[in-house]
């Protein structure tokens, strides 16, 4: 009862491994909190969700309040507008930016130079390029 | 003080970067095993649930219960699978215990992490479809931005960071569990190579395989069979929004969240001088720094307690130093915790432990972590 494997292996060449891959596909429901923010790009523009309940405005938008749990209908345009709040410098440069009044924020490409703290505005692809997702946005790029 | 729970027995096995004799299967059977006998219980004829915590793509199987039970001697027997770090496991034991559903209730935990060629492409697919990964961020690349965004809203310099990666390294060096003990500068800390800056190659644990199971009873089936256990005194588990959300970077509102719950379950004031020490998520070092802070409530009880003068920090050397263990993260913490305070940690004991914190993380890009509280 209870006993430990024991008979291990002794040899390097005792051990043996099967290598197999997974092939998954998805299609993922924008849904319609979804769509609606994805046509925003479309158009030019950030949605944020404002909750009927408590007032909040938050990104992403979403069906729900975060904070109240209250079904969230109504969305409104966000100055594009906002600050760093985070960058990571590599190959690429992301940032975080969040938006004045707007809980939440989003993630994206930093265009030129930046530091946290910094103003930027988002920079979107040429109006006939766009598609509604997220390569809508080109990035954030310093303001002024 | 409600009825708290017993923890009458760990086993474990593995602690090294790839346990290449070892199947997933075997690694469990091996450490259910050490369990039991710790415990001197039969799972055959004492326990009644079993709980294994594992993330199906982690596995490379899905559906994994299936794939559980006859190892660690649950076959035939109540068992579920928990796909979350151990913290919500060892909640959700507690709660079966405390229930009155089992009198002893088996916790299983494990990471085959070497198993999985397609490490960083399985990290990936936990970011947002939509908004996330066709932005083509990795995990280091979020990291790095949670660490710049955390040091620059707190004030708290790179410099500390550093220390927390020196100090976890060199822990691990006399911790026979740690497979990355290292005696490293802070020199060389700082100046190691970065993909996404400012995070740095000794920013991150690396991954490392083991599994562990603790067994857990009622403290009345405790006393009625003379165990010698280590109390789980309180335990508590919260989701709070992650940053890029809008959760902020200066605290972590899971960490924050499930101290206040354990404490006052547990029916203590909120002071870390009541602990010996604590085992605290450093899956990544800036988040040592993070969770302690969210815990500590101050920068200056962060500071002290990394200066030591308080509860010793991390004195396994933590994951930085052991190694990230993917759902095991917690259950590798607790078991730390256990030895201590059995006072059977060797090399790594800290004198006269009587009480411990452990505070997990699930990892990037949740904001999903607990507390549990232990003493002896
Ligand atoms: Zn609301």
């Amino acid at each position: 009862m209870n006993v430990p494997i024991t008979e291990r292996l002794a040899a390097g060449s005792e051990v043996r491994a099967w290598e197999d891959t997974i092939p998954f596909r998805y299609e993922y429901t924008a849904g319609v909190a979804g769509e609606k923010f994805l046509r925003g790009l479309r158009d030019g523009e950030i949605l944020a969700g404002l909750c009927p309940s408590c007032g909040l405005t938050s990104l992403p938008l979403r069906m729900y309040c975060v904070d109240c749990y209250a079904e969230v209908t109504k969305s409104v345009r966000v100055r594009p507008a906002g600050v760093v709040r985070a960058l990571a410098r590599g190959a690429r440069t992301f940032a975080y930016v969040e938006f004045d009044g707007v809980k939440g924020g989003l993630v994206h490409t930093l265009i030129g130079s930046a530091r946290v703290g910094s103003r930027v505005v988002v920079r979107f692809r040429p109006k006939r390029q766009r598609v509604g997702a997220l390569s809508d946005v080109l990035g954030f790029e310093r303001s002024g | 003080m409600p009825e708290r729970v017993a923890i009458i027995g760990a086993g474990y096995e593995g602690f090294r970067p790839l346990v290449s004799d070892l199947s997933t299967r075997e690694l469990m059977f091996e450490a259910a095993s050490r369990a039991y006998d710790d415990a001197s219980v039969d799972p055959r004829r004492d326990v009644g649930s079993f709980i294994c915590c594992t993330e199906d793509l982690w596995e490379g199987w899905s559906i994994t219960d299936e794939m559980v039970p006859d190892q660690i001697g649950a076959a035939g027997r109540p068992l579920c699978t928990i796909p979350a770090d151990a913290i919500t496991g060892i909640g959700n034991a507690a709660m079966h215990v405390l229930a009155g559903v089992a009198d002893v209730v088996v916790l299983e935990a494990h990471s085959k992490a070497a198993d999985a060629l397609s490490k960083k492409q399985i990290e990936d697919l936990g970011q947002e479809p939509t908004l996330m990964r066709p932005l083509g961020v990795d995990t280091d690349t979020l990291a790095a931005l949670e660490m710049d965004g955390f040091l620059k809203s707190t004030g708290y310099k790179v410099e500390e960071v550093d220390e927390i990666v020196v100090s976890s390294k060199r822990r691990a060096m006399h911790n026979p569990r740690a497979s990355f003990g290292a005696s490293l500068s802070k020199d060389e800390v700082a100046h190691a190579s970065a993909g996404s800056s400012p995070l740095r190659k000794f920013d991150r644990a690396p991954f490392a395989e083991a599994g562990i199971v603790l067994v857990l009873a009622s403290e009345r089936w405790a006393r009625k069979n003379r165990c010698d256990p280590v109390y789980l005194d309180a335990v508590a588990w919260s989701s709070s929004l992650p940053w890029f959300d809008g959760g902020g970077f200066s605290a972590a509102g899971y960490a924050k969240d499930s101290y206040s719950k354990a404490m006052r379950r547990a029916g203590k004031k909120k002071d870390l001088r009541a602990f010996d020490l604590l085992e605290v998520d450093d899956t990544f070092s800036y988040k040592a720094l993070q969770h302690l802070h969210s815990i500590a409530g101050s920068k200056s009880e962060t500071r002290r307690v990394i200066a030591g003068a308080g509860p010793v920090l991390n004195p396994s050397g933590g994951a930085l130093g052991v190694g990230n263990l993917l759902e095991a993260s917690a259950i590798h913490r607790l078991l730390e915790c256990y030895l201590q305070l059995k006072g059977q940690a060797g090399p790594v004991q800290v004198k006269d432990a009587r009480t411990a914190l452990v505070q997990s993380w699930r990892g990037i890009p949740t904001a999903t972590g607990g507390v549990a509280l232990l003493s002896r």
